[in-house]
């Protein structure tokens, strides 16, 4: 075969890195809603930086935040969503939440207590117990505060390390997750996102 | 907080539903007797399934109400489950299957993820230990709902009886509507025996369940793909499994004609369009005809209608298309961009879609209709060059029977017969029989697509067979596939079912392993040499008849013999056991390069420049 038509150029498609979006999800309490929604998460290969899961302002429903790592931030939403106890899913770009993570340390003082004390200071830490030679060291603040911070007690004898992963909340528009759901069920052209479009990061709304 | 579907959400009691046979409202019973009449009040008549401990209060209840459901008892639970799928492909309908805890319910995990991913619509009903032994590790206690939890699109654990109306309402609602799929309800022992008056009179409780088919088609994506379809000199669409399960093809053919636009038809979408329309192209994908696939890689936009871009039909994604803008209709809005980056996107019902389509599209005028006649000449010219069925042509130089001539002789005696729908199983036959046979009508032809489960057709004919009692079933099964699962036919023999005719296409191969193992690893045979009994003395001795072939004759005449007995019939066609199926793209490449039959011609790759892009 010979070519009779010229060809107009390959439409290039091209799969971006992953990258790491927090997701807020509201799900029912119910038997197996979490286990659905974490599983979801690993059987689509996709990476989970952090998980938290807690009440949420509505007796029946939890609010779930997730870090995860993924190519593709709009298929985890979307099949997310897919899920029959999940009321709603947004992804939250920067600025337009508060995001708020606690850690807490255990430091093994060693005739530097004034050091840990400078330290926790410059973190924005507060020193919450002091036993024997050891300290109680406690932070909640943005996830970068959170990083300086458990950089900055890996310098000492650090004994004990938790964090709790990101939780988030959004100040301007109270009812926003509600908003997602109604969203959700209005079927919109994926060439717009098919969920909240103001809940994305400029990145993936243009893509 | 209320969501937009719950207007349309149904309450337990449809109101559509025909008066249940036991109307003592105020009276109370057990939840295996609520169990049984939620089942008929969602419209249920016929339950594929096997007992055992923890589901026995259900079968005790079940003969009470035989005149309206009818319980069929298969031989294995993978065989109830398959039934099940057989008999919701074949009527559009929910298929149910019954099993008890433990080993009855993980039994039912092959054809649940079969129906996961051809998004057939099931609910499995299994019985759970008392919930007083729960995670207990219980004599027959599985997780069943954990396992399943990958392959459901939801599942309800039942610990009381007075949630069964509701529960059993929700899980047909979800199973049948949006993107239909497969939903488990888990009952425990207990909540079959308790005795409660039941409340039919119950809201679904579904606020976080989107059903897209109701929803109203955005306009802006339908008009954006009329544009995109307008620019178009080389369109193509693109329908399957989406166009059969909302009953779409009258606004498909409309389309197709008002637009002037050639059709090719996945694995799953054979019969939506009807083969012989002269806008019909075929199937495209891995053993897709050349000039499908060359189509693919040629036409400039591609409209996709319910099927999605299954690595199948793509080969490697990104060479898929190259010179395609293309638009996406799907009632299942994570399917959308998923596979395949899309330049219009339209979530909702094919049916629904093809309306606001059919409503928004020109009749094409004379310069579109020259620009049409060109592209669809020049797919046509491919056609006659690589003529797919010619290329199946007996061979004089063999006396062995070809599994093409088989084909050929069931389609033939299929235009003179009356109504038939074929159900296949997984691997050579299967896309022999896609490939060979006139795909007509929707839902005449049942498959496992998604999942590729052999063992499907044998069961799955079983229950298309009850469903369609005036219809004959034809199976094509391989004589690996079948030795899976023909326990079933004791099932039929059972149910004194008439209706199946089973095609065994017998090579003593895994027939497709061996095939690739021929063709790409140096014909290194592991595994797949494979010896069987005497299939058609097999078949007596499940009380059935059994005819075997070796000639195109005796083909011939077994086929009819097969028709004209009133029962259920095995034939084993003995076939050429090294035959092949081409053409074929080796998996994870770029559907352009494609291998024809070498005994008739040379390897086809597509010109350079055509579908050689790099992404």
């Amino acid at each position: 075969m010979t070519e009779t038509t010229p060809l107009a150029a390959p439409i290039v498609r091209v799969r971006p890195a992953p990258r790491k979006h927090t997701i807020v999800v509201q799900l029912h309490d119910r038997p197996g809603a979490l286990y659905r929604a974490v599983g979801l998460i690993r059987r689509r290969d996709w990476n989970v930086a952090s998980l938290v899961v807690g009440a949420s302002e509505r007796p029946g429903t939890s609010r779930m935040v997730l870090v995860v790592e993924a190519v593709d931030v709009h298929q985890v939403l979307q099949q997310l969503t897919r899920l029959v106890d999940v009321v709603s899913v947004a992804e939250i770009g920067r600025g337009d939440a508060l995001v708020r993570e606690t850690a807490l340390a255990v430091v093994e003082e060693d005739g530097n207590v004034a050091e840990v004390e400078r330290v926790a200071s410059e973190t924005g830490a507060r020193i919450t117990d002091r036993a024997h030679s050891r300290l109680l060291l406690e932070i909640t603040s943005s996830p970068s505060k959170v990083d300086a911070f458990v950089e900055a007690v890996r310098k000492f004898d650090l004994k004990q390390l938790a964090r709790t992963g990101p939780i988030v909340i959004r100040e301007s528009d109270p009812d926003s997750i509600t908003d997602d759901h109604h969203a959700g069920a209005q079927p919109q052209s994926a060439g717009s996102h098919s969920l909240n479009s103001s809940a994305l990061t400029p990145q993936e709304s243009a893509r | 907080m209320t969501t937009s579907q719950s207007p349309q959400a149904p309450s337990a009691d449809a109101s559509a539903q025909p008066a249940p046979a036991h109307p003592r409202t105020s009276e109370a019973r057990t939840g295996a007797q609520i169990l049984c009449e939620a089942l008929i009040r969602q419209g249920a008549d016929t339950l594929f399934g096997i007992p055992g401990g923890a589901i026995m209060p259900f079968y005790h209840a079940l003969p009470e109400y035989a005149d309206q459901l009818h319980h069929v008892l298969c031989r294995h639970e993978q065989g109830a489950g398959h039934a099940a799928e057989g008999y919701a492909r074949a009527t559009g309908r929910v298929g149910v299957c019954v099993a008890t805890s433990g080993p009855g319910a993980t039994n039912l995990v092959t054809p649940i993820a079969d129906a996961w991913m051809d998004s057939t619509p099931l609910v499995a009903l299994t019985g759970q230990v008392p919930s007083a032994l729960l995670g207990t590790d219980a004599f027959q206690e599985t997780d069943i709902i954990g396992i399943t939890v990958p392959i459901t699109k939801h599942s309800f654990l039942v610990r009381n009886a007075s949630d069964i109306p509701r529960v059993v309402a929700e899980a047909f609602y979800i199973a049948s509507t949006g993107r239909p799929g497969p939903v488990v309800i888990d009952v425990t022992k207990d909540a079959q025996q308790a005795s409660v008056v039941p409340n039919w009179d119950v809201e679904l409780d579904l606020e976080g369940y989107v059903d897209h088919r109701v929803a109203a088609i955005d306009p802006a994506p339908v008009r954006a793909a009329i544009e995109l379809l307008a620019q178009a000199e080389r369109p193509l669409l693109l329908v399957g499994n989406g166009i059969i399960q909302s009953g779409a093809s009258a606004e498909l053919i409309a389309f197709a004609e008002k637009t002037g636009i050639p059709v090719i038809t996945t694995l799953h979408g054979l019969g939506a369009f009807p083969q012989e329309h002269p806008l019909s192209l075929g199937m495209p994908g891995m053993h897709g005809w050349v000039h499908v696939n060359r189509a693919i890689q040629r036409c400039d936009v591609l409209l996709n209608v319910g099927s999605r871009f299954d690595d199948r039909v793509t080969g490697k994604a990104a060479t898929f298309a190259p010179h395609a803008k293309i638009i996406h209709v799907d009632v299942d809005p994570s399917e959308i961009g998923k596979l395949v980056q899309v330049t219009v996107g339209i979530v909702g019902d094919a049916k629904a879609a093809l309306s606001a389509l059919n409503a928004a599209v020109e009749p094409r005028d004379e310069s579109k209709n020259a620009t049409l006649k060109r592209w669809i000449d020049e797919v046509h010219e491919l056609r006659a060059k690589y003529e797919p069925r010619q290329a199946y042509r007996r061979r004089p130089d063999t006396p062995t029977l070809q599994p093409h001539d088989v084909c050929a002789l069931l389609n033939a005696a299929r235009q003179q017969r009356g109504p038939c729908r074929i159900v296949t199983d997984v691997g050579q036959h299967q896309m022999w029989a896609a490939q060979l046979l006139d795909w007509r009508r929707p839902r005449s032809h049942l498959t496992s697509g998604g999942s590729g489960t052999m063992g499907f057709a044998v069961p799955a004919a079983l229950g298309a067979a009850v469903a369609c009692p005036d219809e004959t079933i034809w199976v094509i099964v391989g004589d690996g596939g079948f030795q899976m699962t023909n326990q079933e036919i004791a099932t039929m023999a059972q149910e004194g079912l008439t209706n199946v005719k089973i095609a065994i296409m017998n090579n003593g191969y895994l027939g497709m392993v061996r095939q690739w193992q021929q063709l790409f690893e140096g014909k290194r045979y592991s595994g797949t040499p494979l010896s069987g009994p005497d299939f058609a003395k097999l078949a007596e001795a499940y009380g059935v008849r059994g005819i075997t072939v070796e000639t195109n004759e005796e083909a011939e005449r077994a086929i009819d013999d097969a028709w004209d007995t009133p029962g259920v019939v095995v034939i084993d066609f003995r076939v050429e056991r090294e035959a092949n199926v081409f053409p074929i793209v080796p998996q994870g490449q770029s559907i352009g390069d494609m291998l024809v039959d070498p005994t008739t011609r040379a390897e086809h790759h597509e010109p350079a420049g055509a579908g050689a892009s790099k992404r």
